[in-house]
C-alpha cells in the first residue's frame, strides 16, 4: 500500500496531525478554512518547513520541546531531509516561474537539473500538451497571465519526476471550464502513471470532480478524514444538521458551502451543430440523458491535434487518451428545479425522473434529496414552491435543470 | 624614460589593478555576501558593519594600518615574505591586497542588496523540484541576481580605479610597481607640469563615465513585483461557475 503516513507535532507552526493518506486510493484532497494549516501542512510534506526552525524558537522562549515531523513513504522515513530529496513535490498557488527564463527554459531547467528528472515518465512535449502550453512556449514567464502562469507551473511540476505532487490551490486563477479539465487531467495521471497527488481547494466542488479522499483540517487538526462521497455529503449539510451536532466544529465554517450534486455522466455523443454533448446517466438506461454545453468528444475522437482550444478557455487540455467515455460534472442544487409532470415544453434541456429519498428544511428554503438511477441529486427549492407541489417521501418527480 | 612612457605605464598599471582586484573581489564576495545574508546570528551586526567598515574609515587609516600590518617587522609582513619571498609594502601585491579590502563594500553591498531583494522563494521552488543546492546557486540564483552582479563589479572596478590616498601609504610612488593613474596625476600637479595631469585626469574622467554608462544602460531588472496592471487587463476569465 502506497499510504503516506504523517506524523506531525508542531506548536511553533500550530500544527498537530497523526493521519495516513492513502494515496493509492486516488488523489487525496485536503478541505478547510484559510488560515486552517493547510498550506503549512504541505510545506511541511514537502520538507520546506524544517523541525529545525523549532529548535531556535525553544532557545528563545523554552517552549516545551514537542516537535515532531515524522513521515513515512514507501517503509522509508523523511524527517529531516532536504527538499531536493524529498519524494514530495510542493506546488503553490503563487506560480512563481523562474523570471529570467521563458516558458521552455521553465521546463528544461527542471530536465536539466533536478535530481528526480531521470524519473519522468513522460516527454516534454506530452507534457507541454496536455496543460496547453503549446502557444506560450517562447514567452518569458514574466509576460504571462496568473492562468497561464499555473498551468505551466503544472506542466514544470509534472516534468520534475518526483512521484508525490502536492498542489496547493493550483488553480485558483482559471475559469471553471479551464479548470475542470486540468482536474480530469490530473486523474487521468493518478490512473496511468502511478504518479500521486495530493490538492488542496477550498471549493469542495473541485475536490468532488478529482478527489477520492477528504481530509477536512481547522486550526491545525484533523477534524475528518474519509471517502469524498461521504464527506461532501457531510459538509454541504453541515447546516442543516447545525442543531444536532452543533458542538462539532466541523460545521464553524463550511455552512455556506452551497450544496451540490456530483453526478457520474458515461457515453457522450456529440451535438456539434448545437455545440452540446447528450450524456446517459447510468449505462442501463438509454433514456436517462443529460446536455452538456460544448462537444466535447468530438476533441477526443480527432486525438486532439488541431484543437488550439477556444478563446475564453485560453486552450483547452486534452484528455490522455481516446477512452475518455466517462466524466464527474457537479450541478448546484440551486439550479435544479422539480415538477410533478414531464414538462416538456420548456427551454430546460435535462429533465430527470427521480425518486424523493429525503426532505430537509434549511431556513426559508427546502432541500429535496432524489434518487435518479442510485445517483444523488440535490434540489434546493422554496418553502412556498414545496408547499405548492406537497411533496412527500418515496414520490416521483421530474427534476430540471439547463444544459450543464 | 620618458614621462609618457610612465604615463603609459601607470595607466596600465591602474587597469590590471582594477581588474584584479574585481575578479577577486567578486570570488570572495558572491559566497560572502550569500552567507552575510543568510546568516541570522547575533554577530551580523558586527560583520555587515566590518564589510562597510572602508566605506567611511579615510583611507590614510586604513592605509596607516595596512602600511603597519604589511611591513616586514609585523608578523603578518614575515609570514608574506616567508611565503612569498617579497615583500608586501611598496610592491603591487600590497597595493592589490589594499584594494581587495577598500573596495570590498562596493562588491559585496549590491550582492548582499541582491540576494536579500530576491529572497528565497525561487531556491524553494527550484529545491522541491528536486534541483540541488550548488546547481540551485550557479543555475538559478547567480543568473537571477544578474543585475546586483554587474552593478558590484562595476562599481568595483570605478573605485579601484579612483583609490589615491590608501595606495600611497602603503605602496609610494613607484613607477611601473605602485604608480597607479591618480598618484601619477598627483606627482605632475606637483611638478606643476598641469598639461599632463589634464591628459591623466581626462583619461580617469572618461574611464569613470564610460563604465557608470555602461552600468546604468545594461542593469535593467528583467522581473519586477508590479506586473499587476497586465495581468488584470488581460485574460480575465469570467466564472462560468
Amino acid at each position: 500500500m502506497n499510504n503516506l503516513h504523517i506524523k506531525i507535532k508542531n506548536s511553533h507552526l500550530n500544527l498537530s496531525i497523526d493521519t495516513s493518506l492513502p494515496l493509492s486510493q486516488g488523489i487525496v484532497g485536503v478541505f478547510g478554512k484559510s488560515g486552517a494549516g493547510k498550506s503549512t501542512l504541505l510545506r511541511v510534506l514537502a520538507s520546506l518547513e524544517k523541525a529545525a526552525t523549532e529548535k531556535t524558537v525553544l532557545k528563545k522562549h523554552g517552549f516545551e520541546k514537542n516537535a515532531e515531523h515524522t513521515i513515512t513513504w514507501q517503509q522509508q522515513e523523511y524527517n529531516n531531509v532536504q527538499a531536493e530529496q524529498n519524494p514530495c513535490l510542493l506546488q503553490t498557488q503563487q506560480a512563481q516561474l523562474f523570471p529570467n527564463l521563458t516558458v521552455l527554459e521553465n521546463l528544461e531547467f527542471v530536465l536539466k537539473y533536478s535530481n528526480w528528472a531521470k524519473q519522468t515518465p513522460f516527454t516534454i512535449e506530452q507534457v507541454i500538451q496536455w496543460c496547453g502550453i503549446e502557444h506560450l512556449l517562447t514567452q518569458p514567464s514574466i509576460s504571462l497571465s496568473g492562468g497561464e502562469q499555473q498551468r505551466v507551473n503544472l506542466a514544470r511540476s509534472l516534468l520534475c519526476g518526483k512521484p508525490i505532487i502536492l498542489l496547493d490551490e493550483p488553480f485558483s486563477a482559471l475559469d471553471w471550464n479551464a479548470r475542470t479539465q486540468l482536474l480530469s487531467l490530473l486523474v487521468q495521471l493518478q490512473q496511468d502513471y502511478k504518479l500521486y497527488f495530493v490538492i488542496v481547494s477550498h471549493s469542495l466542488k473541485e475536490l468532488a470532480l478529482c478527489s477520492q479522499h477528504i481530509l477536512v483540517i481547522d486550526n491545525g487538526e484533523l477534524v475528518q478524514s474519509g471517502s469524498t462521497t461521504e464527506l461532501i455529503d457531510k459538509l454541504t449539510h453541515a447546516s442543516s444538521n447545525s442543531e444536532i451536532d452543533s458542538g462539532s466544529k466541523t460545521d464553524a465554517g463550511f455552512s455556506n458551502q452551497t450544496r451540490f450534486s456530483t453526478l457520474t455522466l458515461t457515453n457522450p455523443v456529440a451535438l456539434t451543430e448545437y455545440h452540446l454533448t447528450k450524456w446517459q446517466l447510468s449505462d442501463g438506461d438509454k433514456n436517462l440523458v443529460i446536455y452538456t454545453k460544448g462537444s466535447e468528444t468530438t476533441r477526443s475522437e480527432s486525438k486532439g491535434s488541431e484543437n488550439i482550444g477556444s478563446e475564453s478557455a485560453g486552450c483547452e487540455s486534452k484528455n490522455l487518451d481516446n477512452k475518455s467515455s466517462k466524466k464527474l460534472v457537479t450541478l448546484d442544487a440551486n439550479r435544479v428545479s422539480l415538477s410533478r409532470q414531464a414538462n416538456l415544453d420548456t427551454s430546460m434541456l435535462n429533465h430527470l425522473e427521480a425518486n424523493i429519498t429525503d426532505i430537509t428544511h434549511i431556513e426559508h428554503l427546502v432541500l429535496v434529496t432524489l434518487n435518479v438511477q442510485g445517483q444523488t441529486l440535490y434540489a434546493e427549492i422554496s418553502l412556498l414552491s414545496f408547499s405548492n407541489l406537497n411533496l412527500q417521501l418515496g414520490e416521483t418527480v421530474f427534476a430540471q435543470f439547463k444544459a450543464l | 624614460m620618458t614621462d609618457w612612457f610612465t604615463d603609459a605605464q601607470a595607466l596600465w598599471l591602474t587597469i590590471k589593478l582594477a581588474c584584479l582586484t574585481v575578479i577577486l573581489l567578486l570570488l570572495i564576495g558572491i559566497p560572502l555576501a550569500w552567507w552575510l545574508t543568510k546568516y541570522q546570528g547575533r554577530l551580523k551586526p558586527i560583520f555587515e558593519a566590518l564589510v562597510a567598515l572602508p566605506l567611511v574609515l579615510p583611507p590614510t587609516v586604513l592605509g596607516f594600518y595596512l602600511l603597519l600590518a604589511f611591513s616586514p617587522d609585523s608578523w603578518f609582513g614575515q609570514l608574506w615574505i616567508t611565503l612569498t619571498g617579497e615583500q608586501l609594502v611598496f610592491s603591487f601585491s600590497g597595493i592589490l591586497l589594499g584594494s581587495l579590502i577598500y573596495s570590498l563594500p562596493f562588491v559585496v553591498q549590491p550582492l548582499m542588496a541582491g540576494f536579500s531583494q530576491l529572497g528565497h522563494q525561487y531556491g524553494q521552488v527550484a529545491a522541491s523540484l528536486g534541483v540541488p543546492p550548488v546547481k540551485r546557486f550557479v543555475f538559478l540564483i547567480l543568473p537571477l541576481i544578474k543585475p546586483s552582479l554587474i552593478s558590484a563589479a562595476t562599481l568595483g572596478f570605478a573605485h579601484t580605479l579612483g583609490e589615491f590616498g590608501l595606495v600611497l601609504m602603503i605602496g609610494g610612488n613607484i613607477p611601473g610597481e605602485t604608480q597607479v593613474l591618480s598618484i601619477a596625476l598627483y606627482h605632475h600637479v606637483e611638478m606643476l607640469s598641469y598639461d599632463k595631469a589634464h591628459n591623466l585626469a581626462l583619461v580617469l574622467l572618461c574611464f569613470s563615465f564610460v563604465s557608470l554608462t555602461l552600468l546604468y544602460k545594461f542593469n535593467k531588472p528583467f522581473y519586477s513585483n508590479d506586473k499587476s496592471h497586465r495581468t488584470s487587463n488581460r485574460n480575465q476569465n469570467s466564472a462560468v461557475d
